[in-house]
């Protein structure tokens, strides 16, 4: 059988043996999973047992690209790396952009299924058919620079395509993440943790192959379409200017901009370390990941100051919020050079200016002391604190040790702060409050993989336009952030639309949050380059499969509905001033009408038999019933 | 007769000329099979168009010892394929390193401008590409030119010019 958009071939890698092979991509997958995320999520249900420590060779780390990367459908050009994480417990997943998708497809292949472990530290070439196991003791304890750079002289070309960790993943750090054109994170959950725990550097692959599309005449003219609607929207200047830290300025306007590890939604400082500022005085050009037409990365240099003569890629808005707002720094040379030492190091943003943030409040607050972390000043915004801390935590040296678990098993550890840890399942709580915008707070408490915006980002409710959500859901609140009301349909109908964009691997800034390609266009797109017979309910029902299997794997780990939730700051405190002030997240409304929406129960959470049957998930109720887990 | 011209530090490195080159030429999407390629170093986010600049003096065609490279009568570069014996010349003499190779049909290819209306200019989003008359390329250099001579005199008076 000829494939059109996909490469067509699965490779699976066992490192414990050294070998592989090579097997057509089954044409089951494709119809009922799509690509990307789908494809990973599925093949995480099937082949990893419940339970099993993640760190052990029984874990798998999957990585998948989707049927439009690869070809000209501007910004598709992500992958999805996934296993079951060592920071949650649950499910793991990240996704990236850069080059590496692009060249894995060029290579052949739309899933690489890595199994085992090595005994000694290794890294992988794989150029089209070939693979090799190559010696990685000389690259092991490099950061990701270096190791990018030695890679590329050993293998005596610079066009070869990276994914790589860093030392944080090697010393065990549990939100170590893996890297590819040095900046691109694919940072959340861990998955770093688990490629170092297979004793795996890094992956390098250059492909020498074509991708075809089913209908070229199609094709050619739907991006043509694209491009125009891309080119006029009216995001497309401020987007290209500052990336996704051009919203930094008006999250602290609306008034939930979380400072001071969320003790107040406004940032006095925000004007010092906005998207504007970054563009103005520090960028020199911009970049962008594969056939994008929206090319939001910058470059930028520090010319004067400190930290002169430092240089790199980005950042984007969470890095960026992450080390000013959130640790209460003003200063964005400071920012700058810690979002520099993340990348280099191998850590997830996020979670590490999480756990900064929560000690710096436990230490506000008197139940850490100058002793308690190695005496260090962690008053809110201290430089030395903030750079120290992330160090000492990509080496698990002292008081980074216990950080370097994340912020729950932290505050479990020392037996303080359990109620501020900023988390939901033990994945980190990102850079927006959900008092001030509750769709993307209820997209925290259901998102399969933990806290987490990109399951579901519901950006069309910071529009506080009503008549898109009477049109969409008959709900006008919907759309209205500060309201609760029609969230549960809009978070469904948004983790729908994500799970498809994630499993196209195209960007979501441009897919989703623009709202280029909602389901009829994406059922288009998929019939051009596939030749897959798709409409629009088709294509929703797909992302649902997907949101549907990502739970059952939840559901197999132990995850019920009373892990449905957000720490308790955001239930019961009202937010103290700003625009959004008084708000407050009411979750159980609006967990009820997201499960209502779902056809999940309100008892427990778990998928409703029939709901499963209707989604042709009869393996998962078979597991289910093996395992003596209910279903209504 | 017009030219592509380059501006490196305008490309953003996102391919999509490459793309758009291999699909007009060969119906699929493959960098490799580009007659336009970007050579990239992330650390320092250099992203580098390279294609052929239609010498004056043309060493592959000069040294191609079949004369399968010629310039057609609209002044594009062409290749005979039917002529070439592989030998590879033309690769190593391009002073740009802009004669590639096509790693399916083991031949090589270079720009021919599309036949005088070249895919990547139009695909170009960040304009980095342009397809100018000599004299309309001339008038943007001169302009660069003026502004750094102005430079310093205007930065003396505390006047700073904002870049385009």
């Amino acid at each position: 059988m000829k494939y059109y958009g996909y490469a067509g071939k699965i490779l699976r890698i066992n490192l414990t043996k050294r070998d592989f092979s090579i097997k057509n991509l089954e044409k089951d997958l494709m119809i009922n999973f799509l690509g990307g995320r789908g494809f990973n999520s599925k093949r995480l249900f099937d082949e990893i047992p419940p339970k099993i420590d993640p760190l052990s060779p029984e874990n798998k780390l999957i990585f998948s690209t989707g049927p439009l990367v690869g070809t000209m459908f501007p910004t598709a050009s992500r992958f999805n790396v996934s296993a079951k994480s060592p920071q949650t417990n649950i499910l793991g997943d990240s996704n990236a952009g850069g080059h590496f998708a692009s060249e894995m497809k060029y290579a052949g292949y739309d899933q690489i299924i890595l199994e085992g472990r090595s005994k000694e530290p290794i890294y992988l070439y794989i150029n089209d058919d070939s693979i090799e196991f190559l010696d990685a003791k000389h690259l092991w304890g490099k950061d990701v620079y270096e190791c990018d750079r030695i890679i590329k002289k050993d293998l005596g070309d610079k066009s070869i395509q990276t994914v790589i960790i860093g030392p944080a993943a090697e010393n065990g750090v549990k939100f170590a993440g893996i890297f590819a054109n040095l900046m691109r994170a694919a940072a959340r959950t861990g998955m770093g943790t688990v490629m170092a725990s297979k004793n795996l550097k890094a992956i390098a692959i250059k492909g020498s192959k074509s991708i075809e599309v089913a209908n070229p005449k199609k094709f050619e003219k739907i991006i043509e379409e694209i491009e125009e609607e891309i080119y006029n929207h009216p995001q497309y200047w401020p987007r290209r200017k500052m990336g996704t830290t051009r919203i930094l300025l008006p999250v602290n306007a609306m008034g939930f901009l979380p400072t001071r590890h969320f003790t107040s939604t406004v940032f006095e400082f925000a004007e010092n370390v906005s998207g504007e500022k970054l563009a103005e005085e520090y960028n020199i050009k911009v970049r962008g990941c594969f056939s994008c037409i929206l090319p939001c990365s910058r470059f930028y240099i520090i010319k004067e100051g400190k930290y002169a003569g430092l240089y790199g890629e980005g950042p984007e808005y969470e890095p960026l919020s992450s080390f000013t707002a959130r640790v209460g720094n003003g200063n964005l040379q400071v920012a700058l050079k810690a979002i520099d030492m993340v990348n280099k190091l191998g850590l997830d943003a996020i979670t590490t200016a999480e756990c900064i943030s929560w000690a710096m409040e436990c230490y506000e607050k008197g139940w850490l002391k100058k002793n308690d972390v190695d005496g260090l000043d962690l008053t809110w915004g201290n430089e030395e604190a903030i750079l120290k801390l992330i160090e000492k935590i990509s080496k698990r040296e002292g008081f980074g040790d216990i950080l370097a678990d994340g912020v729950k098993k932290a505050a479990e550890k020392l037996g303080i702060g359990k109620e501020i840890a900023m988390h939901v399942k033990g994945l980190e709580i990102i850079q927006a409050d959900p008092r001030g915008a509750k769709g993307y707070g209820l997209g925290y408490v259901v998102a399969s993989r933990g806290a987490d915006h990109l399951r579901s980002e519901p950006f069309m409710e910071l529009s506080d336009d009503p008549k898109k959500g009477e049109k969409l859901f008959g709900i006008p609140e919907a759309t209205i952030r500060l309201e609760y009301k029609g969230k549960g349909k809009l978070v469904s109908y948004c983790e729908d639309w994500c799970a498809i964009v994630d499993s196209l691997e195209v960007c979501k800034n441009v897919a989703e949050n623009m709202e280029i390609l909602p389901f009829d266009k994406a059922a288009e797109v998929i019939e051009a380059a596939t030749g897959l017979k798709l409409n629009g309910n088709d294509v929703r029902k797909i992302g649902e499969r997907i949101i549907n299997i990502e739970r059952a794997f939840l559901i197999r780990e132990g995850i019920r509905k009373e892990h449905d939730t957000l720490p308790k700051r955001f239930l019961e405190e009202p937010i103290p001033s700003g625009v959004s002030k008084g708000s407050i997240f009411e979750l159980e409304k609006m967990l009820n009408e997201y499960y209502e929406e779902r056809e999940w129960s309100k008892k427990t959470g778990i998928p409703y038999r029939e709901k499963l049957k209707e989604l042709n998930l009869e393996n998962v109720i078979e597991q289910f019933e093996k395992i003596g887990i209910e279903m209504e | 007769m017009k030219k592509i011209f380059i501006d490196a530090f305008k490309c953003a490195g996102c391919k999509y000329c490459e793309l758009s080159c291999s699909f007009y030429h060969e119906g699929k999407f493959n960098p490799k099979l580009s007659r336009i390629r970007i050579f990239k170093e992330d650390e320092y986010g250099i992203d580098n168009p390279i294609l052929c600049s239609l010498c004056s003096y043309c060493p592959c065609i000069n040294i191609c010892p079949t004369n399968a490279f010629y310039r057609n009568e609209k002044g594009f570069m062409e290749i005979n394929i039917e002529k070439c014996i592989k030998c590879y010349k033309c690769i190593e003499s391009c002073f740009f390193g802009a004669v590639f190779l096509h790693i399916e049909k083991n031949i090589p290819i270079v720009c021919n401008l599309c036949n005088g209306d070249p895919q990547c200019v139009k695909k170009c989003p960040t304009k980095a590409i342009v397809f100018l008359e000599p004299n309309e390329f001339a008038k943007k250099k001169n302009y660069e030119y003026s502004r750094i001579v102005y430079q310093d005199f205007l930065n003396k008076h505390g006047i700073k010019i904002k870049s385009d």
